[in-house]
């Protein structure tokens, strides 16, 4: 996703106050972070300094006087330092900063996970949003740290560079202008040549996410069957191949530009620095400018400064790109839930009604549900059908609050659900998704879709039973403590199509009656079934729920005629409703589907 | 599993398996090997000329009182002469290199290619051999360069200490002892630290791999819904957190002892070489005269360049070790022969196949999945798989595709056992629609022949997608069957919907000439009207070739010649369909359980 994303050009302003802002995200989940991080860039920045600059000038200061006592103690005086402030290096690198990090990012997810639940379904239609909410989500496992951690580094930079350059003026002003002349011109190339990497990474872009695709195609199980019973395989290389010669070209075009960088950065870096400065301070020598010990500690300071001022550099260019990050984390940050309900307690339920209710998803040109209007009263037994693409689905997507109708409302009692409030609303209802999730937790946390503890034992079992889950149920050692998908555990079990339905069933009805729901919602719940598992489950639908207002939705006619009411939609309409019984007396497109879908049973029969 | 891989390897396994990478690199790219090794020589010479030689040269000659023209000069020289080679290598690095590098991946990528489909399909569904081969044969390329760059920085570290150690030696022969010691004592706390971080790594590894499950449940769209109706956003946010704690113990466990490590070596480097070296350079200068005062300077000056390339060889043997044991991991798999061997003959285009008496088990399983299971299939003929779910119907299938090959009795094609056929050739007399649809990122065309295309495709699409039911939709793309699929990287892509797809899917088989189509529940997304019309169709565009289709809606099971049930593994009961219905079994009791909600009076009348 990362790679998708452009760049806009980012404002020092705008960096500096989302740099502040993650900061102040570190400096309340984790303080002592901010502290380690830069006691560590100050000291380690100073051992740096110390050890390669000072201590070496000092060393060469003492050999000049000619007293190994004193030389001896310089030496002796930079072992201690090096032993006590490796310690402190050791023991931040290897222990407090993995820890504290790992800390700080699981606070962090957190963060975002309590933000993402609360989001409005609608955002993952937009795939734009959508994508850059899951590449904040997956970066905000080390984001936050990587800024502070920068910032430590460039802390620990800075430190080494002034400690240096107060070092070298003590022996030459002119080397330490030539330096930092040297140290600037380096950094224009190296805009330079990030610029033209840039370029080439965008170029590369397309080209690396085709080949991943491809190495996909051959490493995925999904396709591991198509891949052996085609030739597939041979259109999947051509495509490699000719992802190699895009490449290729790229390579040369790019590799050209790089030489003529290469030849001008080495020009400066070679000629007018190393040499120049070597050839300066071979003049002082000889000159009696400076001392012989001076020379020694000037040319071993040269590089370390170069270094240290080129690296700060290398930092300060990653701000942009973090500061991109935030603005997007910011924006999640800021997004603001239109679906929020109001403050009403939810009563229990007498009937529900739909008013004109019309719905268009966000970005598309057409309404989904048009004018719908319709009473659900309490214990009904209602079926939802239609071809595929009618609108049942999002029908139930705005009974569950979901999504907010376009216009129009929906009454509870009487009351606009915009009203009631949010999370009683919705425990009131129980869903079955046709895309029903099994959780890599145990049976008994997948039915009961919270913690388990031990008093529930007896909900879970009845509600797999309810399922005609039993029989499998005894073939597991573990029973209900069973962890399902192996995504945690080794002995962990992956359920069939038909079983995993079974589950998803239990659950719907263990939450209806922990909840004491009003309302059950199920989404073809017998479509990974075969007859004779359904026609039971039908069964028990009808025992287990007396009270409670069931809306199922299918497409197969057999079941619906156990319903008490069919809304049959076409096109995003409310086109028939009634009985079983009347809507055959109606012969509309109910009784023409139906037959269609009976012509084979009844023929063969008869 | 390789026992070898759970000790700890030795030295001797270590340099194999590096040498097995370097053998790759060497038969596919040889110049690679010369070039390289020849650019670091060249490099590190300059390098220990400038930063090295020099220095010395100058200060000896200021203190020998020469004319600091002469220096000045042959400083100049020296540089210009580096510079000047260091261009000559620019085109190499910047253009050749990267060019060969490339046919380096392109050797690479299509061997995994090559043996990610020739390995039996059975490696795909046990989630251990795939997790630890498959998908580590991904990362082959970057583990073959990154044994290249530790081999070439190794072999970098050798030249400069050899240079540096002359060099010292010439000054003071005592003085290499103080490079000696370091190089020892990193070599063997190196390995003892790569363990620890391997164990840490191995550990925590697990744990993000759960994490990052969890963390998945909170942002994709797939779980949004029960995110947001159940409680079991807690549960997710226990286990989420408890990986977290278990992450934060095993660092706290292991960073102790990698700490400790990490100081030894680092202070053996420091300490006891550098400044023991300056201190004795220092007193050999001061107290007993035997080293000239320019060279004392040299030596300190370059004893801490030298320490800087002695952290490179760690590195360097760290990462020998580290990809010996994913070499281990590569060779297991690229050696490892598949189960399903090819065979010889071509397959005829037509045949009967026939089914004799097999017996079928999941390795690891203690349970058959089909059990004396005998079966005809004539050409042209029409066969419904009925049952219940995990009655042995798709397994029965993948076994005729010879994706397993039955653990006892045989399956022959026109006449011959099936294992005698070579494999492609034999798989391609079949086409399959399988309940999990899967539409490459291509054209619809692509996706419909899957394979290379020929003159007069075209047509021969059309009429398959015309059969399938979905021309309409091509049909509205602006570029037709050429229209892309899937937004995989065409921002263009068309998407299309299960239902479209399995029809896509459906046309697949329809496209290939003188098949035996097998449909594994292809009607399972498709709403009543859309499954009746594709079963219509389905009969007629297939009048003259083999259908073997499973369903468990049996209202479509009328329409084969021969019904075959199965329970349990075994065939329980055969016939057409208004045989067994005529015979009031089990298949006529599954059936009038379907039909009777249909069978109400209004229809009857």
């Amino acid at each position: 996703m990362a790679d998708k994303t452009k760049r806009e050009k980012q404002s020092v302003q705008k960096i500096i106050s989302n740099v502040l802002y993650m900061l102040k995200f570190a400096a309340k989940f984790t303080p002592s972070y901010i502290f380690g991080m830069v006691t560590e860039g100050v000291v380690w920045g100073i051992i740096h300094s110390c050890t390669s600059v000072i201590f070496v000038k000092m060393l060469f200061d003492s050999l000049e006087v000619g007293n190994f006592r004193n030389t001896a103690g310089v030496i002796g005086l930079m072992a201690a330092f090096s032993l006590v402030t490796y310690l402190f290096h050791v023991w931040y690198w290897n222990i407090f900063n993995p820890m504290i990090r790992k800390k700080l990012n699981v606070r962090m997810q957190e963060v975002l996970f309590e933000k993402a639940r609360s989001m409005d379904l609608e955002c993952y239609d937009n795939p734009e949003f959508y994508n850059d909410f899951v590449w904040a989500t997956r970066e905000s496992d080390g984001r936050v740290a990587s800024i502070l951690e920068n910032i430590g580094k460039l802390i620990n930079r800075l430190v080494a560079t002034f400690t240096i350059i107060g070092v070298l003026l003590t022996i030459d002003f002119l080397m330490v202008l030539a330096i930092l002349l040297l140290s600037a011109g380096a950094s224009l190339f190296r805009l330079w040549r990030q610029r033209i990497q840039f370029n080439r990474q965008q170029e590369e872009v397309a080209v690396n996410r085709h080949r991943g695709y491809i190495s996909r195609v051959f490493s995925l199980p999904d396709y591991a069957k198509e891949l052996r019973i085609s030739h597939v395989s041979d259109l999947l290389t051509d495509e490699y191949d000719k992802i190699l010669t895009q490449k290729k070209d790229i390579i040369h075009r790019y590799g050209l530009k790089g030489m003529q960088i290469n030849a001008l950065e080495g020009a400066l870096h070679n000629l007018f620095g190393e040499c120049g400065i070597t050839i300066l301070l071979i003049v002082r020598l000889f000159t009696g400018v400076i001392a012989l010990g001076d020379f020694a500690a000037g040319i071993n300071s040269i590089w370390k400064l170069y270094w240290q001022i080129n690296s700060l550099t290398e930092f300060l260019i990653q701000y942009p790109e973090h500061s991109l990050y935030v603005d997007k984390f910011r924006k999640f940050m800021n997004y603001e839930p239109k679906v929020t309900g109001g403050d009403k307690t939810v009563p229990s339920l007498q009937e529900i009604q739909f008013k004109n209710v019309c719905f268009q998803y966000a970005g598309t040109e057409k309404e989904s549900l048009t004018d719908v209007n319709l009473t659900i009263r309490r214990g009904e037994k209602i079926a939802i059908v239609g071809y595929n693409g009618a609108g049942k689905s999002t029908f139930i997507k705005l009974l569950l609050h979901l999504y907010d109708a376009t216009s129009g409302e929906i009454v509870w009692n009487g009351t606009d659900i915009r009203k009631l409030n949010l999370d009683e609303y919705r425990k009131n209802m129980v869903a079955l998704f046709q895309d029903y999730q099994i959780f890599a937790a145990t049976l008994a946390e997948n039915v009961l879709a919270d913690t388990y503890t031990s008093d529930m034992e007896h909900t879970v079992i009845e509600a797999l039973q309810e399922a005609t889950f039993t029989e499998r149920l005894q073939t597991m050692p573990k029973g209900i403590q069973t962890p399902l998908t192996k995504e945690f555990a080794e002995d962990g079990i992956n359920l069939s199509g038909g079983e995993s339905q079974k589950v998803a069933i239990a659950r719907a009805f263990a939450q209806a009656k922990l909840r004491n729901s009003d309302v059950i919602v199920l989404d073809e719940p017998s479509s990974a079934l075969d007859p004779m598992a359904e026609y039971e489950l039908n069964k028990t639908i009808l025992e287990c729920t007396e009270d409670k207002t069931v809306i199922f939705i299918s497409h197969r006619l057999s079941t619906t005629r156990m319903a008490d009411r069919i809304y049959m939609f076409d096109d995003g309409r409310l086109i028939e409703c009634g009985s079983h019984n009347e809507l055959m007396a109606l012969n509309g497109k109910y009784a023409e589907m139906f037959l269609m879908q009976a012509e084979k049973y009844t023929a063969s029969i008869a | 599993m390789n026992p070898k891989t759970k000790n700890t390897p030795s030295w001797k396994h270590i340099i194999n398996n590096n040498f097995y990478i370097l053998k790759i690199i060497s038969k596919v790219v040889p110049e690679l090997c010369f070039m390289l090794p020849i650019r670091i020589i060249v490099y590190s010479v300059i390098q220990f000329i400038t930063n090295t030689w020099l220095l010395r040269y100058i200060i000896n000659g200021f203190q020998d009182g020469m004319d600091f023209k002469k220096i000045i000069l042959i400083v100049l020289f020296i540089y210009l002469f580096g510079f000047g080679i260091k261009q000559l290598f620019a085109y190499y690095e910047n253009v050749h290199a990267p060019k060969i590098y490339l046919r380096l991946e392109e050797y690479i990528q299509k061997r995994i290619f090559e043996k990610n489909t020739s390995v039996e399909y059975a490696c795909y569904e046990d989630k251990v051999f795939y997790d630890k081969y498959v998908k580590a044969s991904g990362d082959l390329y970057n583990r073959v360069m990154g044994v290249l760059q530790s081999m070439l920085s190794f072999f970098h570290v050798v030249i400069t200490l050899s240079m540096y150690s002359f060099f010292v030696l010439s000054i003071d022969p005592y003085l290499v002892l103080f490079i000696i010691l370091p190089v020892i004592i990193s070599f063997l706390l190196e390995k003892k630290k790569n363990i620890v971080q391997h164990e840490y790594n191995m550990k925590s590894q697990e744990e993000n791999r759960q994490s990052g499950y969890t963390s998945r449940t909170f942002y994709l769209a797939d779980f949004a819904k029960e995110m947001r109706l159940t409680n079991i956003y807690k549960v997710m946010l226990e286990r989420f957190e408890n990986s977290a704690q278990n992450i934060i113990a095993y660092i706290r466990h292991y960073g102790l002892k990698l700490a400790t490590i990490d100081y030894i070596i680092n202070e053996s480097k420091e300490v006891f070489s550098c400044m023991g070296a300056m201190l004795y350079a220092a007193y050999q200068t001061l107290v007993t005269g035997s080293m000239q005062y320019g060279d004392c300077l040299v030596v300190i000056n370059s004893v801490q360049a030298l320490i800087y390339t002695i952290i490179n060889v760690s590195n360097a043997i760290m990462a020998f070790h580290r990809n010996s044991l994913y070499i281990d991991t590569i060779r297991e798999y690229l050696d490892y022969e598949p189960k399903i061997k090819d065979g010889e003959l071509d397959a005829p285009e037509s045949g009967e196949l026939h089914i004799d008496n097999i017996r079928f088990r999941y390795d690891g399983s203690d349970k058959d999945v089909l059990r004396d299971v005998s079966l005809t299939i004539r050409p042209g003929e029409k066969i419904a798989l009925v049952g219940h779910n995990g009655a042995g119907k798709s397994t029965l299938v993948k076994l005729l595709l010879r994706l397993y090959d039955p653990t006892h009795g045989t399956i022959s094609y026109a006449g011959k056992n099936i294992k005698s056929y070579k494999l492609a050739g034999y798989r391609n007399r079949f086409g399959v629609v399988f309940q999990d649809v899967r539409l490459f990122a291509m054209s619809v065309k692509d996706n419909v022949v899957l394979r290379r295309t020929r003159n007069g495709d075209e047509k021969c699409v059309e009429q398959a997608l015309t059969d399938s039911g979905c021309i309409e939709k091509i049909r509205s793309f602006e570029k037709g069957i050429d229209a892309v699929l899937t937004r995989e990287f065409d921002d263009d892509g068309k998407i299309l919907s299960g239902g479209e797809g399995q029809k896509i899917a459906i046309a697949r088989a329809f496209a290939k000439e003188n098949s035996i189509l097998l449909l594994d529940e292809p009607s399972s997304a498709l709403d009543p009207i859309a499954e009746y019309r594709m079963y219509e169709t389905l009969m007629k565009a297939c009048a003259g070739k083999s259908v073997v289709f499973i369903s468990h809606r049996l209202a479509s099971a009328v329409l084969a010649d021969r019904v075959i049930l199965l329970e349990d593994g075994e065939i329980v009961e055969e016939g057409s369909h208004s045989e067994l219905i005529k015979k009031n079994g089990k298949y006529a009791e599954l059936f009038r359980i379907q039909a009777q909600n249909y069978v109400t009076e209004e229809v009857m009348v």
